[in-house]
């Protein structure tokens, strides 16, 4: 179900900026059983996302009331374009304007010190990105947020059943992951989710 | 670094993926946040 979730408000995110994140950086670690994509994606954090900063990404390091690196999460915008077709008539596009979460990591080291606390994704997505997106929702227009998931049937349950973003029918995610280059096919899964459903 | 810029959605399927993206948001009055925008003034110039 759609609907905003009461986090716990302990957590808080920091824009990467100097090179002291960049040495946070190198040292996060994701957690690694589920699939060699997983080293991937720490290998993507560890090596690139500090310089990822000129490309358009924004990367914030999440941290918890005390000060400890909970999580890390990257924003950059996007856009969906869709060649229309009519029946009858010249084709078109519709645009939607988009962000894309490009990349979404609790940091393993800290889950592992604090095994009581379930929720530090799910907490800190409503803690520090949804605050975002309800701004860019308000202020600018921006209509969706959108991620390519590692195609891992529990991480994908998480982003749905916990941070309600939507899949579409195979029929129609295949159109999405054949447009997108080898690399992708069967090796993640588009999920979405309007921005009217985050705001605060 | 791997990530997508633009997605592109071509075909005859296209039509209503658009559609159920966009259907999928909250029906809402139009959004109007509060917020004051205004520039900031020049500096005196001397």
């Amino acid at each position: 179900m759609i609907g905003l979730y009461k986090s716990s408000g302990s957590y808080h995110a920091e824009h990467i900026s100097d090179l002291s994140h960049r040495t946070l950086l190198n040292r996060f670690n994701v957690k690694l059983d589920t699939q060699k994509k997983v080293l991937g994606l720490q290998k993507i954090i560890q090596e690139h996302l500090f310089d990822a900063e000129n490309e358009g990404y924004r990367t914030y390091l999440v941290y918890d009331e005390h000060g400890e690196n909970a999580g890390i999460f990257s924003l950059r915008t996007g856009a969906m374009i869709f060649d229309v077709e009519p029946s009858d008539g010249e084709s078109f596009h519709e645009i939607i304007s988009a962000l894309e979460l490009s990349v979404f990591a609790v940091n393993n080291s800290y889950a592992e010190k604090y095994p009581d606390k379930k929720y530090i994704g799910k907490d800190f997505f409503y803690d520090c990105i949804v605050p975002i997106l309800s701004s860019v929702y308000e202020q600018v227009g921006c209509s969706v947020i959108y991620l390519f998931a590692i195609n891992n049937p529990a991480l994908i349950s998480y982003y749905m059943d916990e941070l309600d973003f939507l899949e579409l029918p195979p029929e129609e995610e295949r159109v999405i992951l054949d447009n997108l280059g080898s690399y992708k096919n069967d090796e993640c899964k588009f999920l979405y989710r309007h921005l009217s459903t985050v705001v605060l | 670094m791997e990530g997508q810029k633009k997605v592109l959605v071509n075909g005859p399927l296209a039509r209503q993926i658009y559609d159920r993206i966009m259907s999928s948001g909250v029906k809402k009055s139009p959004v109007s946040s509060g917020n004051k925008v205004s520039a900031k003034k020049p500096a005196a110039v001397k």
